[in-house]
């Protein structure tokens, strides 16, 4: 029992912080899957998310701006805000680049927004980070406290996967696939096609900034470590791509694949011999890799593949 | 004939098989004693992990060698890779803690992923955890519930230690600069808030970043107050040794007072004994008992490591105070490892160090009480769950080496 329980526990989390990626999935979805963004900079968008409602639902600290003591909701509010705003500066100055250049300009804006974050430490407290976020309904027992935090997140999820249908299978989601398809027609139908990329850049972005609070709360302390481009830009890119860019649905379901088989891959740990322990990173990383081989060369769409 | 459908075909092996895990796993625990170890095997500290795993198998076998735990079961040291960041010290310490069933946890390295697993995991949870390593100062004041503890002084008592230092040398208004990071800006603060309050003064402060060629700018600003000596608190592989060789080019100063990560031979071969006459330094000061002594041995017999390896002191200490945390008690329940920390750990009681694992269940047999004396120091838990470190004052001497004064 006391087995099968633990199990469950683990389950929970799995679906936990896989559902924090689905919902950073479906920004990125909306980025790369229908407008044909190239966003690489995921991780400096998930720390100011989780810097920004880190600041503002902690006790006061004079070691950081803040705290505010303010609720958890006023918290991933200003995480959107906050990463909305981001992405607004950073997309004005980004957007007129295409593909690859786009590419290669967001992730170095990224990480200079990480590195800001890392040295002003006024603001953040610098590399010893922000410690003692509050996480809701943390005072209920165990098991209650991680169901509930899960049935939060699942709640969220499913409110903008309602939402991203909508928009995708409007006509404000069929103009942005068919800026994707080809840029110069679309602009020929009289859209104004720099307002539209920059819509659904911030509108992305929004989310890997909450999908970044929200783990910041799951974690209850965010530093320079919390937002590795690893973990958060390169495992989201894999989660999109193995699930199936362009459908929503497959975002999420990539997400919770790859988050269980990136986490659960660890437990090997515990199994392997101590020498083959060093080595297990790069198998994680390995199989990781050869999961998306396999998907590229069977099934190039993804799990489940866009709607026509 | 009884044909069965698919479906309960499905049905019967699939519980059949959870029947078989179950009994399995239940068969395991029975027998197995289980602790946890968060340690960075990967990362920025990768290197430094194999030696630390090491001791912490050591620990393990020596209690498995000597009749094992609460009545001859195994303790079996799980490890969980916390790669040095708070995302994998909170998804490592999550399976440690749900699926092995840990009673403790030896852990974790960097301070951010120590922060991560115990707030955001472990303390929920009613694990205790003993870091080896994390020297950061707001574990201090971390709301823990008593479950954190750590076997490695943190960086403020050394601050507060050489705040008094420098007063009692006659030093009243110095110049600060430290390196911008963990060790650096925890260090400074509380050297700066000890030094104050016994009414030093700090004239001019600056923060600086590693690896520069020069700091002649940050040198020039920090002249400017009329202090008597500047406080370097930066590695004397990098920053720390051309601050000082620039300081004592340009003149600006010529009076040095440097921490732990300042005092290594290493400063004295690159600057020369005669600019660092009238400088001195603070370190924590390697106590060589009976008991370190016994941990060399058995270490450098079980390991290929090098027995100066840092960290491996701590990490044998904190696992064997987890083990005898559960002898104590009597059993493997995270709430009895909780509330024998301190019992085994602290004063008073008979005096066991490493390798007396067996002398040490025979004592707890016969109800006596234990205090475990490890191979880094006495570990004596304060309430905050943190140990004092004992520190020297160190000032440089001919032969190229630190010679401590007191």
């Amino acid at each position: 029992m006391d087995t099968l329980y633990g199990w469950m526990m683990y389950i929970l989390s799995l679906l936990t912080v896989g559902g924090i990626y689905a919902i950073m999935g479906l920004g990125l979805n909306l980025q790369w899957g229908i407008t044909g963004l190239f966003n690489i900079g995921v991780a400096g968008f998930f720390a100011v998310g989780g810097y920004a409602s880190a600041i503002v639902t902690t006790k006061f600290s004079p070691n950081h701006l803040g705290g505010f003591d303010l609720p958890f909701i006023v918290g991933i509010l200003f995480s959107m805000i906050f990463s909305g705003l981001m992405a607004a500066i950073i997309g004005k100055i980004c957007l007129r680049l295409r593909g690859d250049y786009l590419a290669i300009a967001t992730i170095g804006l990224a990480e200079i927004l990480r590195l800001i974050l890392k040295n002003e430490v006024w603001l953040t407290n610098g590399p010893r980070g922000i410690p003692g976020i509050p996480r809701p309904f943390e005072d209920l027992a165990q098991p209650w406290s991680e169901i509930c935090y899960l049935l939060i997140i699942l709640l969220i999820l499913a409110i903008i996967f309602y939402g991203f249908e909508k928009a995708i299978n409007s006509p404000w989601g069929r103009i942005m696939k068919a800026i994707r398809e080809n840029e110069e027609a679309a602009a020929s139908t009289g859209k104004n096609v720099e307002n539209l990329r920059l819509e659904t850049f911030v509108i992305g972005s929004i989310f890997m900034g909450l999908g970044g609070a929200l783990l910041t709360h799951s974690m209850k302390y965010i530093g320079p470590t919390a937002s590795d481009p690893l973990v958060t830009t390169f495992l989201l890119w894999v989660m999109l791509i193995v699930g199936g860019s362009g459908n929503n649905k497959g975002a999420i379901i990539g997400a919770f694949i790859i988050w269980t088989v990136w986490s659960a891959s660890e437990l090997l740990s515990g199994i392997l011999s101590y020498e083959w322990i060093n080595r297990l990173s790069y198998l994680r990383v390995f199989i990781i890799g050869f999961i998306l081989q396999v998907i590229l060369q069977n099934r190039p769409q993804g799990i489940i593949p866009e709607k026509n | 004939m009884n044909k069965q459908k698919p479906s309960q075909i499905l049905k019967t092996t699939f519980f059949s098989f959870l029947l078989i895990a179950l009994t399995s796993c239940t068969k395991k625990s029975d027998k197995e004693v289980s602790l946890g170890a968060l340690i960075a095997m990967t990362g920025p500290i990768e290197s430094m992990a194999p030696p630390i795993l090491d001791s912490v198998r050591l620990a393990e076998k020596e209690v498995n060698d000597n009749g094992g735990i609460l009545g001859g079961r195994k303790l079996k040291v799980t490890v969980g890779d916390s790669k040095c960041s708070a995302e994998g010290g909170a998804d490592a310490a999550k399976k440690l803690v749900n699926i092995n069933k840990v009673s403790g946890i030896v852990g974790a390295l960097c301070s951010g992923a120590s922060t991560a697993a115990s707030s955001g995991v472990a303390i929920p949870a009613g694990v205790t955890m003993i870091s080896p390593a994390s020297t950061a100062p707001t574990f201090t004041t971390l709301k823990d519930n008593d479950l954190f503890y750590r076997v490695i002084p943190s960086d403020a008592y050394q601050g507060v230690y050489l705040g008094k230092l420098v007063i009692k040398q006659g030093i009243t208004k110095v110049a600060l600069t430290y390196v911008n990071n963990d060790y650096g800006v925890g260090l400074a603060n509380s050297f700066k808030a000890s030094f104050e309050k016994e009414g030093g003064k700090v004239v001019t402060e600056s923060k600086h970043e590693d690896k520069k060629a020069s700091y002649r700018s940050e040198l020039a600003t920090l002249a400017q107050g009329g202090a008597e000596a500047l406080v370097v608190i930066a590695y004397s592989d990098s920053s720390g040794q051309t601050i000082v060789r620039q300081a004592l080019e340009t003149k600006r100063f010529e009076r040095f007072i440097g921490t732990d990560g300042m005092a290594s031979e290493k400063l004295i071969k690159r600057i020369g004994i005669q600019g660092l006459k009238k400088s001195f330094f603070s370190r924590p000061v390697a106590t060589k008992t009976s008991f370190s002594d016994a941990f060399d041995k058995n270490y450098g017999a079980f390991s290929k490591h090098k027995r100066k390896s840092i960290f491996i002191k701590e990490a044998y200490d904190a696992a064997m105070i987890l083990a005898l945390a559960i002898q104590k008690g009597g059993s493997d329940d995270r709430a009895s490892v909780k509330a024998n920390i301190r019992k085994v750990a602290n004063a008073p009681g008979v005096e066991v160090g490493p390798g007396d694992w067996a002398k040490a269940v025979k004592l707890i047999a016969e109800g006596k009480e234990i205090n475990y004396q490890g191979a880094a120091g006495a570990n004596e838990f304060d309430k905050n769950g943190d140990v004092a470190g004992v520190f020297g004052h160190f000032v440089v001497q001919m032969g190229d080496s630190f010679k401590q004064i007191k």
